[in-house]
């Protein structure tokens, strides 16, 4: 009997909880959730909007999900397809833009940029090469840059004093470098950014591009000899390329587990001494380098511009590195769209620009390059350097189906010891050009 | 008696409310999305039917039936090892009477982990320039295998993850089984000159079946399933070589955009994980069936 009463006097505290619980009046804060990369930009921002009064100015709450980019995707695509509007801002990868836009999941930032309550986007500080591959589609604005990633060429200055060589000025050398300080396994010529996915895309980008190729002419590049909306990579130029880049692997001038490197094995690679030079991610630049609580390397690193083809007539093409961003957009469903634009508005302002800086974020500004940052972290002058000629990848919405088909391929003639990598690529090409691109742009095909 | 019929309606109405909520409108919600074109990309998001085409687009895939030939691979290694792992070690438990109790924590510690993270851990594991395997190799002088190069060492990469994961539970369900036979039956074998082998082979493993088909059926259906550990460790690679059908319908969805595509492999998976378990509920009962005709394992 008394058990029983202690149930039931326990059920009527549950019972006061929950009522008192749906009975509790809504927060007068609009809260404003964000799903985004959980790449140093991101953080850095987020914390400063944290430190700032923007909260308590605005009454606007901001909650974050960062994730890896593949369960941020998803993440993104079941909020779309639902309709729920979990989140109101969203960071979009520079390739997955015209995706984004064309699905209808974001909505464009014009309303707001004449709205002149709202404080302004000072879009003409912007770098423009990023914002018209991962902001503007068709003309108009959809999404800020928040961050940015972007490749440089890094190396040991001490492996290259010890062999008396300098920064190479083209891949040949490069190729030359690698294959000279080469001494497994202690020492590696390169790493490889080869993990299947997006990352081996990123990587060979730069490559492609180099040698005069692409991955969809139309969108990243303008081939005369081909057709628009066919996939660039099968030419001549873009074979070459490839086979270039699966030399350093099946050659062993880099780590046996070269293909799994992301970007946290990238990084440690390098950070154990293991690698001498690379066509390095925007990542593992400056402070996992120089902090010697987590690398071996700290103080031996410099970096250069990207080196460059060369071509017939002796001269080098112009380092033509990958970058992009992961860009802010709001949710077209969002319930809270003009505070959503506050949030975007701070997290990518030019007002917070220096301290986001300093703080490591990576530069999406014209302003964010000033002495003292380059003073701090000296690579963002090679930084800057490559931005001018650097290139972004396809923004049309085929592009990472396209690119699974490339990287699955790729990777597979990387990991096959004696494959052929034309026959193997060449095959992706047609699958990419009749599954993917061909029922989007029939009229390319007729 | 009408009345304690009614009630018993009544009282079951719930849970068969929630069975329909939870199970039944999803299948059905997932068999209409299968049978459309329903595509995330570029704006396409019409939904009609389509005359199964995503059912005939998945079937004359060879990357389907690829996956689907890595995954009967893994789920096939990971049954055979864990099982022998798992009966070995509750047999010898068994034999010499060890107690349980002190490893019970350790036991449990691995099916308590989420797969993510025994994936990220595992991730780790095989990272030659920080992971704890290509330390303790190159500390004996060997160099490290690349199991991201190679299918065999990339799918036996995951097979050894699944492993840790699993065999604990496979050996508690077995320590179980052994527990709930007679030990007169031992005596008597014993009585008889039975010893080591001939015990294991004429009564254990005879008397362990309806166990065993337990075991294989609970461990076959996550096997099957299996996408965590995969998405993390390999990725399906290197190229297509360890993507299990999961993967595969997870790539059909998030990069290719196809829902009905991904739908349709998901629900010809969903056929063939009930395949696999209809056969081995056919050998279970067919075995109990014998038990009650014969009186007689």
């Amino acid at each position: 009997m008394r058990g029983r009463n202690q149930h039931l006097i326990l059920l009527a505290v549950l019972s006061v909880f929950t009522l008192v619980g749906i009975t509790q009046p809504a927060l007068a804060k609009t809260k404003i959730n964000i799903c985004a990369l959980q790449d140093i930009s991101t953080q850095v921002a987020l914390k400063i909007l944290k430190e700032s009064d923007f909260e308590e100015r605005t009454g606007i709450t901001v909650q974050s999900n960062l994730l890896e980019f593949a369960p941020m995707v998803q993440a993104h695509k079941m909020d779309f397809m639902s309709g729920a509007a979990n989140y109101d801002l969203v960071a979009v990868d520079q390739p997955s833009l015209g995706l984004y836009v064309t699905s209808g999941w974001v909505m464009p930032l014009a309303e707001f940029m004449t709205d002149k309550s709202l404080p302004s986007l000072d879009d003409a500080d912007l770098i423009q090469a990023l914002l018209s591959m991962a902001g503007v589609w068709e003309d108009k604005l959809y999404a800020v840059p928040m961050g940015s990633y972007g490749g440089l060429f890094a190396f040991r200055k001490d492996v290259f004093a010890k062999h008396g060589i300098t920064p190479p000025k083209t891949f040949a050398e490069f190729y030359e470098y690698a294959k000279k300080v080469n001494d497994p396994p202690k020492l590696y010529g390169t790493a490889l950014f080869a993990h299947k996915g997006e990352y081996l895309a990123a990587d060979m980008a730069p490559l492609l591009w180099s040698w005069g190729a692409g991955y969809i002419n139309g969108s990243d590049v303008d081939l005369p000899g081909v057709k628009k909306y066919h996939v660039a990579w099968d030419t001549p130029e873009g074979i070459a390329a490839l086979k270039y880049y699966a030399r350093f692997y099946k050659e062993g001038l880099t780590p046996v587990d070269t293909l799994n490197y992301d970007h946290v094995r990238f990084t440690e690679a390098f950070q154990v001494g293991k690698v001498a030079m690379a066509l390095m991610i925007g990542e593992a630049v400056g402070e996992p380098m120089e902090n010697p609580d987590k690398s071996k390397v700290a103080g031996k690193m410099d970096y250069t511009p990207f080196p460059g083809k060369k071509r017939a007539d002796g001269t080098v093409t112009p380092p033509m590195p990958m970058i992009g961003a992961h860009s802010l957009a709001i949710n077209k469903d969002s319930r809270n769209k003009k505070e959503a634009f506050m949030v975007l508005q701070f997290l990518t302002s030019k007002a917070i620009g220096k301290e986001y800086i300093l703080r490591g974020g990576k530069p999406f500004r014209q302003s964010h390059f000033f002495p003292e940052a380059f003073e701090k972290f000296p690579s963002l002058k090679a930084y800057a350097g490559n931005i001018p000629t650097g290139k972004c990848r396809p923004n049309i919405p085929e592009y990472p189906a396209v690119s699974e088909i490339f990287t699955t391929a790729f990777h597979r003639a990387l990991a096959q010891k004696d494959a052929d990598i034309e026959k193997i690529m060449k095959v992706a090409a047609q699958k990419a050009n009749n599954d993917i691109l061909k029922p989007s742009y029939p009229d390319a095909y007729k | 008696m009408l009345i304690e019929k009614k009630q018993t309606l009544w009282l079951m109405s719930p849970t068969v409310l929630t069975l329909l909520l939870i199970t039944i409108f999803p299948l059905m919600y997932a068999l209409n999305v299968s049978l459309s074109d329903y595509s995330l990309a570029a704006g396409k998001q019409v939904h009609q039917f389509n005359d199964f085409q995503n059912f005939s687009k998945v079937l004359t895939d060879p990357e389907f039936w690829h996956s689907l030939w890595v995954t009967f691979k893994f789920a096939g290694l990971c049954l055979i090892f864990e099982l022998t792992i798992g009966l070995g070690l509750a047999v010898v438990f068994s034999e010499r009477g060890f107690r349980l109790e002190p490893l019970s924590m350790l036991m449990i510690l691995p099916m308590a982990i989420a797969p993510v993270i025994v994936g990220l851990v595992f991730r780790w594991f095989y990272s030659n320039d920080v992971g704890i395997i290509g330390f303790l190799l190159r500390s004996i002088g060997i160099s490290p295998p690349a199991w991201s190069s190679s299918g065999v060492a990339a799918l036996f990469s995951l097979v050894i993850a699944d492993i840790w994961e699993w065999t604990p539970y496979v050996f508690l369900i077995c320590m179980a089984g052994l527990k709930s036979i007679e030990p007169e039956i031992y005596e008597a074998a014993e009585i008889d000159g039975a010893r080591g082998w001939i015990k294991f082979k004429r009564i254990t493993l005879p008397l362990m079946k309806p166990t065993i088909i337990l075991v294989l059926l609970l461990r076959a259906i996550p096997a099957l399933k299996e996408f965590d550990k995969v998405f993390i460790i390999t990725d399906g690679g290197p190229g297509i070589a360890t993507e299990v059908t999961s993967s595969y319908i997870f790539k059909q969805f998030l990069w290719f955009n196809n829902l009905g595509t991904a739908t349709a492999a998901a629900l010809i998976l969903l056929a063939v994980i009930t395949v696999v378990c209809q056969i081995l509920f056919a050998y279970l009962r067919k075995h109990e069936e014998q038990i009650q005709g014969t009186g007689k394992w």
